[in-house]
C-alpha cells in the first residue's frame, strides 16, 4: 500500500500526453490537490487536463518539482487582495532561468498556472511580462505584444495629454 | 491552436500583470489602444488603481489618522490620489524646473506626511512597519533637491514645512559645499530667532502668524538653531538628539502606549534643549546705537551660545489642578475634532545644577491641524519661564515639539530663545549636562 | 463537454446536470473526468471576459470590464438552480410532520451540505475571481458558493417551512418536552437539526464568523419560554403534592439535566440564558418556601437537605441571604437556651456557676454550628459571619452574664486557670493542649478582652507564687497561643513574671551559700520570690506589720544581701501573700502547721502566753481589728486556739487532726469576691487610659479630625480589645481637652486639633 507522498498519479494532457508523476508534486496545483480529497472512490484512469498540452505541462511539472515541499499560500491570501500588501519579491535566480522562453511559452504558462491554481507560478509569469513591459514606451508595447493602434489622432493626442504625468523617470 | 494573444488573455489576469507593474508602466500600456485605454482608466470600479495605490506602496490611507472612518470605504479616490503623487513627483525632477507646479507638489507632499501610517496600533506599543509613504518621499526629495531651489514667496511656507519635517537629515553632506550652505543658513536662522521684533502679543511670543497658524518659516528657523548648536556638542552628549526626519514625523512614533484619552502623548519622561545668547549680545544685535540687526554679530568668531539639556517629567491633570498657568476656558479652545480636546498637564523640570522647577501647561489642536504646546516653568512659587511650541509632524511624533521659551512677564527686550522637547524611554540614560 | 468559447445556454446546460448530479446522486460517485469536465467549463466561460470579446460588443457596453458579466451569467443560473431544487424539498415537507419531518429535514440537509461543498470546489475560479471582486467593491448579496448554498435554503426552505407556525422548531421542541417527561428520543437527530439552524446564520461583514442569529431567533428563544412554561408549570405542580426537601431533590436534578440537555444537542451559548431561566423558574420563584423550611431542616439536623437547599439557593443573587440571617437567630437562641438551662439547672446560682460546665456549653453550641458551616454550607464567608456574629452575641450576654460583658470573660479565666492548676481533676480527664485550644476558640468571641487578661494574670501570678502551676509546658503553651491572639504587648509581661521566678530561684540559692560562709546558725529555711512591681498585679499590705522576732535576723540579713546586690531598689515585703510552716512543740504529736504571715504573727506569740486579748494580738501584730478577726476566725475554726470567752483566745492544748500537715491557709471568702471587684476596677482603669492614647495617637497622626470620625476611628482602633462605649470616648475627650492635649478648632463646633 504507497503512503500518498510517494503515491504516483497519471495525468494526460489535451494533446493525448500522459505524465506519471509524485503526488506530492501535483499537489501543488490546489485543482488537482482539492480533486484528489474530493473524489474519493479510486480510479484507474488518469486525470485529464483539458486545458493543457503536453509541452506546456512539462514546464509546469519542473517548476512544481523544483518547488516541491514548499508551503503553499494559505486559502486566505487569496480572499482579499486588498490586505496582500507585500509585493511579489523579486524572482529567484532559478525562476529567473526557468521562465526564459519564448513569449507564446510564456503565455501558455501563465494560463495553465491560472487553471491549475499554482499561485507562485502565475506570479512569476506575470511579475515576468510587467518586467517586458517595463520602461517601454507605448509603441514599444505594440510590437511586443501585436497591439493595434485604433485611435483616432484626436484620441490620441487626447490620451496622450491625461498621461503626461508618467511621461518623466 | 492559435497562439495567445496578450489581449486575448482573461480580464483578472491581464489586471495581475498590471498589478505588478509601476504605474507609469501601466500608463504607457493604456496608451496602445482603445481596449486597453478602457480596461485601465474605464474601469466600473477602483480595483486596479486601489491595488497599484497600495502595492506601490503607499500607506493605507484608511489606516492613517486623517482618515474619516464615518465616510464610506469606497468613497477613496485611488487613481486620482496616485496620479497627484505621481505627479508631484514629476514635477518634483523636472528640469528645468517647473516652478510654478511647485506649489502643488509640495501640498501633495505635505498631506503624504499627514496620511503616514501611524507607528502604532491604538492601545499597542508595537510599532508597525516603517511608513512607505515617507520612505518614498524622503526618496523624492534626496534626490530630486526640490528644496534647494528658491520658493516662489507664496511657496515659502510649504518649503519651510517640508524641511522642518526633513530637520536637515538631508544636509549631511560634509563636502564644503553643503557645509558653506549649511554655515549660512545658521547665520540666517540665528539672526530670525533672536530678533525680538518676532515676539509680541500677535505672534503669542512663538512661531505664529496673527490668527494663530504655525508659521514654518520660524519652526524652520528655530529648528536650524538647536541643531546646528548639537552638531557642536561634545563626545556622549551628540549622541542625545531627538529621533529627526520623516520616519519621525509619524503619529506616535515617540515612546509610550498609544492612549486615546492622552491623545498627544503627554504622560512620561521627555528631554528638553533650550539655548541662548548671551544677554548683552542679545542687546547688541536687538538696539540702538548699533546698526540693528546685523547678522555680523553672528559671524564674529567670538560668538557664544549656551545649550542646556533638561529632563522633564510630565503627567495629565484636570483644569481645576493648575496652580500657575491658567488657560483660558477650554471651549475657546476646542478644535474641530473630537478626538483631540484641549488636555492640561503638570510635572517637573530638573536641570545639571539640580534645581528643580513646576511645569504647567496644555496642549491643544491648532486650528491648521497641528498640536500646539504651552506652558510655564515655576520655581520657588514663581512663575519665571514661559514656553509656546508646535509638534512637528503628527501627533505623538518622535520628532517632538519645537518652540519659543521667553519670560513669563514678556516685557520688552526680555530674552527668548528656541527650545526642542521631545519624548524618551523611562530608562532613558541619558545625564543632563549644559554646554557653552 | 462544450467547447471552450461555448454561450451561456449549452454552458449551463453541461454545469447544471453534472451540479444535479452532485447535489443529488454524489454516492454514485464523481470521476476524475467528470470533476475536471466540470471545473474546466466554468473555468471557460469565466474567463471569456476579454477586453475585446465579442460578447462585450454584441452587448453593447463597451464601458464595462467583461468580468463582472461573465461570473453574474454563472452566479445567477446557479441560484436559479438551487431555488427549483429547494423547491422540491419544500413540496415535500408539505405534508410532514414532527419527527418525520425532522427526519427528512436533516437527511436532506446533510445530501445538500455534502453537495453544496463539492459545487463549491468546482466553481473554484469563480468564488476566487468574480465573487471576492464583488464583494471587496462593496457589492451585497454575492457569496462564495457553499455560502450562496446556506443562504437559498435559509430563503426557500427554512423561511417557508417555519412560516408554517414554526413547524420546524416546534417539532423540535416536542421532542424535547417528551425527553422531560421521561421518554427517549433520538438526540442525534435533534443536534443535527439545531446545528443546521447555527450553519444558516450569516454575518455580512465576515462571512467566516460563526453567527447565531437564526438559531437564537427560531430556535433559542422559542426554546427558553417553553423551558419557562414547562418548569413553572411542573414546579407548581410538585410543591402542591410533595415536601419542600423532596422539592429540593426534584430542582437539583432538572438542573443537572438540563446541563447535560446543553451537553449533548444545544449550542454552547445557550447554556447561560437557560441555566439562568431554570434558576429562576425552579428557585427563585419558590425562594420564600424555601427560606420558610429551612428553620426546620435546622431544628432536624437534615443535612442533606440543607446541603442541597444551600446549593439551590445560592445559585440566585440574594438567594442566601435571609438563610444567613436565620441561622445566625438559630445560633444565638440556641446558644442562649444552652446558657439558660445550665444556669437554671445550678442551683448555687450565679456565683457558684461552674466554669467548665459554662465552657462546654458555650463550646458545644459552636462547635456543632461551626460543623453545620462547613458540612452544609461550603464553608461560606457569609455564614461563618453570622455564626460568629450570633456567639459573639450569646457569649458575651445570656442568662449567666446578665448584662455584666465582664461575666464571660471573668468565667473563662476562671477555667484556663483550673484547667492550668496541679493536681486539678480536669487535666486528667482531658487532653490539657486540646481544652486551651477550645478555650481560645471562645476566647476570640469575648468583647472585652481585657477583662480576661486582667483576670488571667492575677491568676496566673496566684498559680506561680504559691507553686501550683501544672506544667511549665502547658504554661508556656497557654502563653504562646495568647501572643498569637492579644499580641506580643499582652504576653510580654507574663514572660516576665516567669523570667522573675527564675531569678528568684537563682537569687534564693545565692543568698542561702552566702548565709552559709557567714553564718551557720540560720535553722529556719528561708524562700524568697523577688517580683518586679510593674509586672506583678500583687497589691502590697494596707496596713502595718509587726515582723515576729523568730524570723526577723533572716529578714534583716536578706535585706542586707539584696542592697549589697542591688542598690537603689527598693524591697516591699508583701505579708499578705506570704506563707510559712510551723512546727508545734507543745501537742503529743508534732505538726507542722502551714499558715499565711499573719497566722505566723498570732501563733508566734503563744510561744510566750497561752491566752491573749484581741487587743493584745493587735499591739503585737499591728494589724487591723476586722482583719485580725476574720484570720483569729479561721484559726479557731481550725481549732488551734480556743474562743470562749470575747475576744479572748486560748491555745488549744488539745488540738488533733489527722494530717501531720495541716493547711491554715484558705483563702479567706471576703478575699475572693474582693478579687473580683479588683480585677475590674483594674480594667476600668486601664480602659480610660488606653482611649485617651488611642485619642492622642490618631490626633497626632492627623492633626485635625471632626468629632464623629475621631470617635470611629477610636473604636475600630480599640475594638481588639475591648468594645468601648461612646459615651466613655466623649469623656476621654473632654479630659483631654481639659489637659489641653487636643483644643477645639475656632469657628467649628466639632472638629478637633492636636496641640503638638
Amino acid at each position: 500500500m504507497a503512503a500518498p507522498a510517494t503515491q504516483q498519479i497519471k495525468i494526460r494532457c489535451n494533446d493525448e500526453k500522459e505524465f506519471t508523476v509524485d503526488r506530492d508534486v501535483l499537489e501543488r496545483s490546489v485543482l488537482i490537490k482539492n480533486m484528489l480529497e474530493d473524489v474519493t472512490e479510486q480510479q484507474d484512469a488518469p486525470i485529464p487536463l483539458p486545458n493543457v498540452s503536453g509541452p506546456v505541462m512539462a514546464k509546469v511539472l519542473e517548476y512544481c518539482t523544483h518547488h516541491r515541499g514548499e508551503p503553499l499560500p494559505s486559502a486566505d491570501t487569496e480572499q482579499s487582495q486588498d490586505e496582500t500588501r507585500k509585493r511579489t519579491t523579486d524572482i529567484s535566480e532559478w525562476d529567473q532561468k526557468f521562465i526564459t522562453v519564448d513569449q507564446e511559452m510564456l503565455f501558455e504558462i501563465i494560463l495553465a498556472a491560472n487553471y491549475l491554481d499554482i499561485k507562485s507560478l502565475l506570479d512569476v509569469g506575470c511579475k515576468t511580462v510587467a518586467n517586458m513591459i517595463k520602461g517601454k514606451t507605448p509603441e514599444e508595447i505594440r510590437k511586443l505584444f501585436n497591439i493595434v493602434n485604433d485611435f483616432t489622432p484626436e484620441e490620441e493626442a487626447q490620451i496622450k495629454k491625461e498621461n503626461e504625468w508618467a511621461e518623466d523617470r | 491552436m492559435v497562439p495567445p494573444h496578450f489581449l486575448v488573455f482573461p480580464v483578472e489576469l491581464i489586471e495581475r500583470v498590471l498589478i505588478a507593474s509601476c504605474p507609469q508602466d501601466v500608463a504607457s500600456f493604456s496608451m496602445t489602444c482603445s481596449a486597453a485605454y478602457h480596461l485601465v482608466h474605464r474601469s466600473t470600479d477602483q480595483f486596479l488603481w486601489r491595488q497599484l495605490f497600495l502595492l506601490h506602496p503607499f500607506d493605507d490611507p484608511r489606516r492613517s489618522l486623517a482618515h474619516d472612518e464615518s465616510k464610506a470605504p469606497d468613497s477613496i479616490d485611488w487613481k486620482s490620489e496616485l496620479l497627484r503623487r505621481m505627479k508631484a513627483r514629476m514635477i518634483a525632477f523636472s528640469q528645468p524646473p517647473l516652478i510654478y507646479e511647485h506649489k502643488r507638489a509640495l501640498e501633495t507632499f505635505i498631506a503624504m506626511v499627514g496620511e503616514a501610517l501611524p507607528a502604532k496600533d491604538s492601545q499597542e506599543s508595537r510599532t508597525n512597519e516603517p511608513s512607505h509613504n515617507l520612505l518614498w518621499l524622503h526618496d523624492v526629495l534626496d534626490k530630486s533637491r526640490i528644496l534647494d531651489s528658491t520658493p516662489l514667496p507664496n511657496e515659502a511656507r510649504l518649503y519651510a514645512r517640508l524641511r522642518s519635517y526633513l530637520a536637515l537629515t538631508l544636509d549631511t553632506g560634509k563636502d564644503e559645499k553643503t557645509q558653506a550652505r549649511l554655515r549660512k543658513r545658521r547665520v540666517k536662522s540665528r539672526s530670525y530667532v533672536y530678533d525680538l521684533r518676532k515676539y509680541n502679543s500677535e505672534t503669542s511670543w512663538g512661531p505664529y502668524m496673527a490668527h494663530g497658524r504655525v508659521n514654518w518659516v520660524h519652526v524652520e528657523h528655530l529648528m536650524n538653531v538647536v541643531l546646528m548648536n548639537l552638531g557642536e556638542l561634545p563626545g556622549t552628549w551628540a549622541h542625545t538628539k531627538p529621533p529627526l526626519g520623516l520616519q519621525a514625523t509619524r503619529p506616535y512614533s515617540a515612546p509610550g502606549i498609544r492612549s486615546s484619552v492622552d491623545w498627544a502623548g503627554i504622560e512620561g519622561t521627555w528631554r528638553r534643549y533650550v539655548c541662548f545668547m548671551d544677554y548683552r549680545d542679545l542687546f547688541a544685535f536687538n538696539y540702538p546705537p548699533n546698526e540693528a540687526h546685523d547678522p555680523a554679530v553672528f559671524e564674529d568668531p567670538r560668538f557664544r551660545e549656551a545649550t542646556k539639556l533638561i529632563e522633564v517629567k510630565l503627567r495629565i491633570v484636570s483644569r481645576q489642578a493648575m496652580r500657575f498657568h491658567l488657560p483660558p476656558s477650554t471651549d475657546r479652545l476646542a478644535g474641530p475634532d473630537p478626538r483631540y480636546p484641549p488636555l492640561c498637564f503638570s510635572g517637573s523640570a530638573k536641570g545639571v545644577q539640580g534645581n528643580e522647577a513646576v511645569i504647567e501647561g496644555m496642549v491643544r489642536m491648532g486650528v491648521d491641524g497641528v498640536a500646539r504646546w504651552q506652558f510655564v516653568s515655576v520655581y520657588d512659587g514663581y512663575t519665571q519661564w514661559s514656553s509656546d511650541g508646535i509638534q512637528v509632524g503628527n501627533v505623538g511624533s518622535a520628532m517632538g515639539v519645537v518652540g519659543v521659551w521667553t519670560t513669563a512677564l514678556h516685557d520688552q527686550g526680555d530674552p527668548v530663545g528656541p527650545f526642542w522637547l521631545w519624548k524618551v524611554e523611562e530608562d532613558d540614560p541619558t545625564h543632563l549636562m549644559e554646554y557653552t | 463537454m462544450p467547447p471552450p468559447n461555448a454561450d451561456l445556454a449549452v454552458t449551463w446546460a453541461f454545469l447544471e446536470e453534472g451540479v444535479d448530479h452532485i447535489m443529488t446522486k454524489l454516492q454514485t460517485g464523481v470521476s476524475y473526468s467528470k470533476y475536471m469536465s466540470l471545473y474546466t467549463v466554468a473555468y471557460n466561460y469565466c474567463t471569456l471576459s476579454k477586453m475585446h470579446g465579442t460578447h462585450i460588443e454584441s452587448l453593447g457596453m463597451t464601458n464595462r470590464t467583461g468580468a463582472s458579466l461573465m461570473g453574474a451569467d454563472l452566479y445567477n443560473n446557479l441560484i436559479r438552480y438551487l431555488v427549483a431544487h429547494l423547491k422540491q424539498l419544500r413540496q415535500s415537507t408539505e405534508s410532514r410532520e414532527d419527527e418525520n419531518l425532522l427526519r427528512y429535514y436533516a437527511g436532506e440537509w446533510d445530501r445538500y451540505t455534502t453537495g453544496a461543498n463539492y459545487i463549491n470546489r468546482l466553481f473554484t475560479y469563480l468564488n476566487r475571481y468574480w465573487v471576492q471582486r464583488e464583494r471587496d467593491e462593496g457589492r451585497k448579496g454575492v457569496y462564495p458558493v457553499y455560502t450562496l448554498a446556506l443562504v437559498q435554503w435559509r430563503a426557500h426552505l427554512f423561511f417557508p417551512i417555519q412560516q408554517k407556525n414554526t413547524k420546524l422548531a416546534s417539532a423540535i421542541l416536542r421532542l424535547i418536552e417528551m425527553q422531560r417527561n421521561g421518554e427517549t428520543i433520538d438526540q442525534g437527530l435533534v443536534k443535527k437539526v439545531v446545528e443546521s439552524f447555527v450553519s444558516l446564520g450569516l454575518d455580512d461583514a465576515d462571512i467566516n464568523k460563526a453567527c447565531l442569529d437564526v438559531y437564537r431567533e427560531h430556535f433559542e428563544t422559542p426554546f427558553l419560554a417553553a423551558t419557562e412554561q414547562y418548569y413553572k408549570q411542573e414546579s407548581e405542580t410538585f410543591l402542591a403534592n410533595n415536601t419542600v426537601s423532596d422539592y429540593l431533590k426534584k430542582a437539583e436534578e432538572r438542573l443537572k439535566e438540563e446541563e447535560d440537555r446543553v451537553e449533548r444537542y444545544l449550542n454552547t451559548q445557550t447554556r447561560k440564558p437557560l441555566i439562568n431561566k431554570c434558576e429562576d423558574v425552579l428557585i427563585r420563584q419558590h425562594a420564600e418556601l424555601m427560606w420558610e423550611n429551612f428553620q426546620t431542616l435546622l431544628d432536624y439536623d437534615r443535612d442533606e437537605d440543607l446541603q442541597r437547599m444551600y446549593a439551590l439557593l445560592s445559585r440566585i443573587p440574594e438567594g442566601l441571604e435571609p438563610l444567613r440571617k436565620k441561622f445566625e437567630e438559630h445560633v444565638k437562641n440556641a446558644g442562649l437556651a444552652s446558657i439558660s438551662k445550665l444556669v437554671g439547672e445550678d442551683a448555687a446560682g450565679l456565683d457558684g456557676l461552674d466554669p467548665k460546665a459554662y465552657v462546654d456549653a458555650l463550646l458545644d453550641v459552636h462547635t456543632k454550628n461551626s460543623d453545620i458551616v462547613t458540612r452544609s454550607f461550603r464553608g461560606e464567608a457569609g455564614f461563618v459571619a453570622s455564626l460568629d456574629k450570633a456567639c459573639r452575641e450569646f457569649i458575651n450576654r445570656n442568662s449567666a452574664t446578665g448584662t455584666l460583658t465582664s461575666k464571660s470573660p471573668e468565667l473563662l479565666s476562671k477555667h484556663a486557670d483550673l484547667l492550668l492548676r496541679k493536681n486539678n481533676k480536669l487535666a486528667e480527664e482531658v487532653d490539657l493542649e486540646d481544652a486551651l485550644n477550645r478555650l481560645m476558640v471562645l476566647f476570640k468571641y469575648l468583647e472585652d478582652k481585657d477583662v480576661f487578661q486582667t483576670f488571667y494574670t492575677t491568676k496566673l501570678s496566684k498559680r506561680l507564687i504559691h507553686g501550683v502551676s501544672a506544667s511549665d509546658e502547658s504554661e508556656a503553651s497557654m502563653i504562646s497561643k495568647l501572643k498569637e491572639a492579644c499580641g506580643f504587648e499582652y504576653t510580654n509581661k507574663l514572660q516576665r513574671m516567669f523570667t522573675d521566678m527564675s531569678l528568684s530561684k537563682d537569687l534564693t540559692d545565692a543568698f542561702k551559700d552566702r548565709m552559709q560562709q557567714n553564718h551557720d546558725d540560720m535553722d529556719i529555711s528561708f524562700n524568697v520570690m523577688v517580683l518586679g512591681t510593674n509586672f506583678w498585679p500583687l497589691n502590697p499590705p494596707t496596713h502595718d506589720f509587726v515582723i515576729p522576732t523568730e524570723i526577723l535576723p533572716t529578714y534583716e540579713r536578706f535585706q542586707k544581701y539584696y542592697q549589697t546586690k542591688h542598690s537603689g531598689r527598693k524591697l516591699t515585703w508583701l505579708w499578705n501573700y506570704s506563707k510559712n510552716e510551723l512546727r508545734t512543740n507543745y501537742l503529743n504529736q508534732k505538726y507542722i502547721l502551714m499558715t499565711s504571715s499573719y497566722q505566723m504573727a498570732i501563733l508566734v506569740q503563744y510561744n510566750k502566753n497561752d491566752t491573749l486579748s484581741l487587743d493584745e494580738l493587735i499591739a503585737a501584730t499591728s494589724v487591723p481589728k476586722d482583719h485580725l478577726i476574720q484570720v483569729l476566725a479561721l484559726l479557731v475554726k481550725a481549732k488551734v486556739l480556743v474562743n470562749e470567752e470575747t475576744d479572748q483566745y486560748d491555745l488549744n492544748p488539745s488540738f488533733k487532726s489527722k494530717k501531720i500537715r495541716v493547711n491554715l491557709n484558705l483563702p479567706i471568702k471576703t478575699e475572693t469576691k474582693a478579687e473580683s471587684t479588683e480585677v475590674l476596677k483594674t480594667v476600668d482603669e486601664d480602659r480610660k487610659y488606653v482611649i485617651q492614647a488611642t485619642i492622642v495617637r490618631v490626633m497626632k497622626a492627623r492633626k485635625t479630625m471632626k468629632n464623629q470620625a475621631l470617635i470611629q476611628e477610636v473604636i475600630s482602633q480599640i475594638t481588639q480589645r475591648f468594645a468601648p462605649k461612646i459615651p466613655d470616648i466623649k469623656k476621654a475627650i473632654d479630659t483631654l481637652l481639659e489637659k489641653e492635649y487636643i483644643e477645639r478648632v475656632e469657628g467649628t463646633r466639632d472638629t478637633f486639633a492636636y496641640v503638638a
